[in-house]
């Protein structure tokens, strides 16, 4: 074996050596072994080339690695009920075995990845619901506040309403239009406050989610 | 209408920065033109839009960046194939890799952490420059580490180092904690690597699990702070309310005239154990904690430690006695307010060391950002 034909062997021996017993690189294990299979059992670098481009060699081995990646991560926002992040690795999946050339490969990651980030972007919405709480709690503080005859009219309706306004003002001016940037169609989705990535970031009884959700439909005007 | 140039800049900059290395190098062809297209419509955007919001919204949601990108890559990649083809491919690859790294160091520097990010980035080049062939130095940057390296690593170490300290410094226990687990793992993946550094990927993987983990109970501790200051700061003006300063205390101090000031002091005076009420209702629904608890509590103990329930102690004696008088209808005791008015006098109402950072924790920033920092930080 002739030196040049010697170094790339190791390299690829030490591309190989760094998936070896990793369970998240199985399949980048197995195709970097093709790799150092197909260079070892060569006479030379020229009938690595063929075999590199008749096998596809070179294409296989970047899709095991997203194929590794990409199941890694489908499991792990599994795991963590983020099923919203999880449509990324998952259509990646679905489509990765069609792929035949590097650039698809690139573009068709980048492609859904990006639709998924609109995706992410409107569910993050629903985070309105609790960045509001803080406002929703002043509301039923002023509104239940016992105070004297004199006071009523001020502490019970004008502070809590003018607080109203300006959210249902905020909403029609500002929030609405800046998500219809990402979704002309969106709608806020109260089902979603109760899915597990949305309610557990919520410190408060279920009970206390059900009042603050009328409070926020009135807050906003939704 | 556009929008702001300087913002518009900072968003196309990089875009227009990667097209033109192209173009100074005589990239040509179908991608090429694909990548000047997705160019030209970012600039048009940033010329018919006024809102940066919708701005980016339409960037992401018109696939301008992924056009781009894509585009940019295939021509990269045949300009590569298109040299490698015509001669010695090693050692146009090694040179072309030499290339980039250099290109990098520019675009780093003056950056932060940049030294630390340069630093593996030289070594690369004075491997690359040592006389090795290509393989062998693939061989080497592989097994030193030096590709994740270039991803940051040392820099990702470094900078959880530093969010921990931070989070210990400014007395934030389960921030603290957060970082804590997020170096264990780090360095629990570091040490089952094959190389001595971990896979970026899988380390990406178990930092965002240990956030997750840690955000609702952040969000818990948050919104436990938040409403007991505010019951301390319906109390504390109540009482402050009767007092003979009040009508010169910027609380209640009304610039329409006396008569708006004596009615804002009235306003405090009859409402504010409404209020309390109120919020100690919410307070219970939420925590199934009393008045009295508060006190006990790790979020209370841990503020005051810290320097960041900023009421003297006395005055905070003086807030737990004032609390059983603060009832609907009701009024503090005469002398409450004497006690009240006795400690504005002497100014004594506010902690002397409020919001402020004890030497040790001072010298312990110092010794980690510097001095320089800490002045630009906290004065």
């Amino acid at each position: 074996m002739e030196q040049r034909h010697q170094e790339y062997c190791e390299y690829y021996k030490s591309r190989m050596l760094k998936y070896e017993n990793n369970s998240t690189y199985k399949n980048s294990y197995k195709s970097e072994k093709a790799l150092y299979d197909a260079i070892n059992s060569s006479a030379d670098l020229e009938e690595f080339g063929r075999k590199v481009e008749e096998e596809n060699l070179a294409v296989k081995n970047a899709i095991a690695l997203v194929k590794d990646q990409e199941t890694a991560r489908a499991k792990f926002f599994e795991d963590l009920k983020e099923y919203i992040k999880s449509h990324a690795p998952l259509r990646i999946l679905e489509t990765i075995d069609s792929v035949k050339t590097d650039m698809e490969l690139v573009n068709k990651v980048s492609e859904i990845e990006a639709d998924v980030n609109i995706e992410i972007t409107l569910d993050l919405m629903t985070g309105y619901f609790y960045y509001d709480s803080q406002i929703l709690e002043e509301i039923e503080v002023y509104e239940t506040a016992e105070v004297p005859d004199e006071w009523k009219n001020k502490i019970n309706n004008e502070y809590p309403q003018s607080m109203i306004d300006s959210g249902r003002e905020a909403w029609i001016k500002d929030v609405l239009p800046s998500v219809w940037n990402w979704d002309p169609d969106w709608k806020f989705n109260f089902d979603l406050i109760w899915e597990e990535r949305h309610r557990r970031l919520i410190p408060v009884p279920d009970e206390i989610i059900k009042k603050r959700i009328e409070q926020f439909k009135r807050y906003r005007g939704i | 209408m556009s929008v702001d140039k300087n913002i518009a800049d900072s968003i196309l900059e990089t875009y227009r920065n990667m097209f033109r290395e192209l173009e100074d190098k005589n990239a040509s062809g179908e991608s090429f033109d694909r990548m000047k297209d997705a160019l030209n419509r970012m600039e048009s955007l940033a010329l018919e839009t006024d809102d940066v919001a919708e701005f980016t919204a339409k960037l992401t949601t018109q696939n301008l960046f992924i056009e781009f990108s894509n585009a940019y890559s295939e021509t990269l990649s045949s300009m590569l194939k298109d040299e490698y083809s015509k001669g010695n491919g090693d050692q146009i690859l090694l040179e072309k890799a030499l290339e980039a790294y250099k290109y990098a160091i520019n675009q780093l520097e003056g950056k932060p952490n940049s030294e630390k990010l340069i630093t593996p980035i030289e070594e690369l080049i004075e491997l690359g420059s040592s006389g090795v062939s290509y393989p062998v130095f693939l061989k080497i940057a592989e097994e030193k580490g030096l590709n994740e390296a270039l991803k940051g690593s040392i820099v990702v170490r470094d900078s959880i180092l530093a969010d921990l300290e931070f989070a210990e410094f400014m007395h934030l226990p389960l921030e603290a904690q957060k970082n804590l687990e997020i170096l264990k793992t780090f360095d629990e993946m570091a040490s089952q690597s094959t190389f001595g550094v971990p896979d970026s990927f899988e380390f990406g993987l178990g930092r965002q699990r240990i956030e997750w983990t840690y955000a609702p109970k952040i969000n818990h501790w948050n919104l436990m702070i938040r409403f007991w200051g505010k019951m301390l700061e319906n109390i504390y003006d109540w009482l402050d309310s009767f007092c003979s300063f009040a009508p010169k205390d910027d609380r209640w101090l009304d610039m329409r005239g006396h008569s708006f000031t004596m009615r804002n002091i009235k306003r405090t005076q009859e409402c504010n154990p409404g209020i309390l009420k109120s919020r100690e209702k919410i307070f219970y629904e939420y925590f199934q904690l009393a008045w009295e608890d508060i006190f006990s509590q790790d979020t209370f103990i841990n503020e005051y430690n810290a320097r960041r329930v900023w009421y003297s102690d006395e005055t905070l004696q003086l807030i737990k006695k004032t609390y059983d008088y603060c009832k609907p209808f009701n009024k503090p005791d005469t002398e409450l307010i004497r006690e009240a008015e006795e400690i504005y006098a002497g100014k004594r109402y506010k902690r002397p060391d409020a919001f402020q950072f004890s030497t040790e924790d001072k010298n312990r920033f110092i010794a980690m950002f510097g001095e320089e920092k800490y002045k630009e930080m906290f004065g």
